[in-house]
């Protein structure tokens, strides 16, 4: 069945898949994409994935896929899928292993001239600062009384223990702790795993990122976002480390012993789910929340110690590094949306995709509530990436989402492949870009063509009006694990 | 802690790595369903460290565990994320593994390993997307495996 072909074009940049191109589908498939994103999108199964999501209990409007797509397990990645509150499923499977992983964008004093030729010492001086690689330890050593306040509590706990500034606060979304997590509902193991990871960066595509603002599309939002041209900003991404995979396997294993009883089947077991209000159900959603609150509280120590680096980097200047946002893109929340015409609550799950809500949204915080909350996408490294603003347009169409990079389009091996990491290292030198990495294949696999046109992905959402540009960020100095 | 010699135990032609667009999708084989999982834990192994299939040395990680599932696809991508786990709590790959018991829903298991410094790469976790034991025109145990990375 070749489900590319009976795509319906709704828009320039929406497309439909209608419920009678397989048996099973609740409700349609909706494709943001250009025509050049869609001939990528039919070389994987990201569409076939999307009419199973389109199959789940209580599945809300349309499985809804962003341009950044590509081919996940069980779901895509750049999806959305909104059940019914509050017997619809909840599906660990749509919300990823890596719960919240998410992007953190911090704006500084400082302007691109200040880091001219000193980009690698800068690089090196970050590297040494913020822990990364696989399975790497950080230097905070919590009790497990610690590790649980961490999981209750989110960036309320790095507020007191001095590393966080009250005005951070306002600006993470859900303002970095969600209050209905149980730590309780987090296994011994999964503490196990994350009791010496927080304040560090992992591997795979997380990263720090130094960059500056070459472009303002929006000059009143950027100002409000405190944006100006040419200012070094720093990107931070990454998520709940191993305590969050750890609990995304916990819960995956009681979903698939579970969703028999409630008499659901699903076409693919990464699609298991549970009634968001059975016991199974709360019990993840509990455990999903504490993990979400620790990946806050993650990149919150992580802000700390790039913030303790860039004061002793830049010694003498403005060091002030403030936090603009901080989003989510692996998560589910109970929202309140429109549709059809009438306002009801469901459950959204974001997987690879940001949540885009419009000005005057009350989850918006007051200082963003003229303009939409930031949205910060982060592009490959080595190509550009943006800062948005969420709409009132992503609210009645994408259940205030939108997307969350540039999406890959070659696999890792194959990136490992065909890129020269010595010529690839050269070319970004050439443009004033350093890197430092744990790992050289870290670097190739991550290298610019493993991934889509990340203006090209902008452009999508923007013209779609689910999201609105900017900002531009230039990268100068990178660090991954 | 018991000291047991781990060399090269296991065949690599076991396990086959293809094509994925973000993560690794592995083919393994067995020729009984404890040679599945055995293959299973290599191809896991030899991502998170590939060093150390290609030397002599002592276990010094033994784990020992029961599992129970809906059937034996959902056992094996249980199993291996047991292992997984192990991997990241005690810092080890592991290499041997021995099964007490085993049948469609139940399994108990001893595992041995290595510990090591580092990762050469992270399994975020083993997925059921794709996993489905088969029997193959051969009489071989077949599956493919997904891991998160």
């Amino acid at each position: 069945m070749n489900l590319k072909n009976q795509l319906v074009k709704k828009s320039d940049y929406l497309w439909e898949l209608p419920t009678h191109v397989k048996k099973g589908m609740k409700v349609p498939v909706q494709v943001y994409a250009s025509k050049k994103i869609l001939e990528e999108i039919g070389g994987d199964k990201s569409l076939e994935q999307l009419t199973n999501v389109a199959m789940l209990p209580g599945i809300t409007k349309a499985s809804i896929v962003m341009p950044d797509v590509h081919e996940g397990y069980g779901f895509p990645i750049g999806g959305i899928a909104a059940t019914s509150w509050p017997d619809g499923g909840i599906s660990p499977g749509g919300i990823g292993y890596d719960i919240n992983c998410g992007v953190r964008l911090l704006a500084s004093h400082l302007k691109r001239e200040d880091l001219l030729r000193r980009g690698e010492d800068l690089a090196k001086a970050l590297y040494a600062q913020v822990p990364s690689g696989v399975g790497k330890g950080g230097n905070i050593l919590l009790s497990e009384k610690e590790l649980d306040e961490v999981l209750r509590r989110g960036v309320q706990w790095a507020l007191e223990k001095g590393y966080a500034v009250p005005e951070d606060i306002a600006k993470i979304e859900s303002q970095g702790q969600l209050d209905n997590s149980d730590p309780q509902f987090v296994s011994e193991y999964a503490k196990r795993r994350g009791i010496d990871q927080l304040g560090t960066i992992g591997s795979g595509n997380h990263f720090v990122e130094v960059s500056y603002i070459d472009e303002i599309y929006d000059e009143e939002i950027a100002a409000t976002f405190g944006l100006k041209l040419g200012r070094l900003t720093v990107l931070i991404h990454t998520g709940s480390r191993g305590l969050g995979h750890q609990v995304a396997s916990d819960y995956m294993k009681v979903m698939v012993a579970s969703m028999g009883k409630y008499g659901i089947s699903v076409p693919d077991r990464e699609l298991a789910c549970v009634p968001f209000n059975s016991q199974e159900g709360q019990e993840y959603f509990k455990a999903m929340a504490a993990a979400a609150n620790y990946a806050w509280c993650n990149r919150q120590v992580i802000t700390w110690e790039i913030r303790n680096a860039w004061e002793e980097f830049f010694k003498g200047k403005n060091t002030q590094l403030d936090l603009v946002y901080d989003v989510a893109h692996n998560i589910a929340k109970v929202e309140d949306h429109v549709v059809n015409g009438e306002k009801k609550k469901l459950i959204v799950h974001r997987k690879g995709s940001t949540r885009s809500f419009g000005p005057g949204h009350p989850e918006v915080t007051d200082c963003y509530k003229q303009t939409g909350q930031p949205v910060i996408i982060p592009g490959s490294m080595g190509t550009a990436s943006y800062v948005m603003a969420g709409t009132a347009h992503a609210m009645e169409e994408s259940f205030g989402s939108t997307c969350h990079g540039a999406g890959r389009r070659m696999s890792r091996r194959a990136a490992q492949r065909s890129v020269n990491i010595h010529e690839l290292e050269k070319e970004l030198a050439g443009r004033n870009i350093f890197v430092r990495a744990g790992s050289r294949s870290g670097v190739s696999e991550e290298a610019p063509i493993a991934y889509k046109d990340i203006d090209e992905v902008i452009e999508v959402v923007h013209q779609a009006g689910i999201a609105k540009k900017v900002a531009r960020l230039r990268p100068m100095a990178v660090i991954k694990g | 802690m018991t000291e047991i010699l781990l060399i090269n135990l296991i065949r690599m032609k076991t396990v086959e790595y293809l094509p994925h667009i973000a993560d690794i999708r592995m083919k393994i084989q067995g020729s009984t369903q404890e040679e599945l999982f055995r293959a299973g834990m290599e191809g896991i192994g030899r991502i998170l460290k590939t060093s150390v299939f290609e030397s002599v040395a002592k276990a010094d990680q033994i784990q020992q565990f029961s599992l129970d599932s809906v059937d034996i696809t959902a056992l094996l991508v249980e199993f291996l994320n047991e292992v997984l786990m192990y991997s990241h709590t005690q810092k080890a790959v592991f290499l041997k593994l021995e099964i007490g018991y085993i049948d469609e829903h139940k399994l108990t298991a001893k595992i041995f390993g290595i510990r090591v410094e580092d990762f050469d790469d992270d399994i975020k976790a083993v997925t059921y997307h794709e996993a489905d034991v088969i029997i193959n025109e051969s009489g071989i145990f077949e599956t493919i495996i997904v891991l998160d990375i």
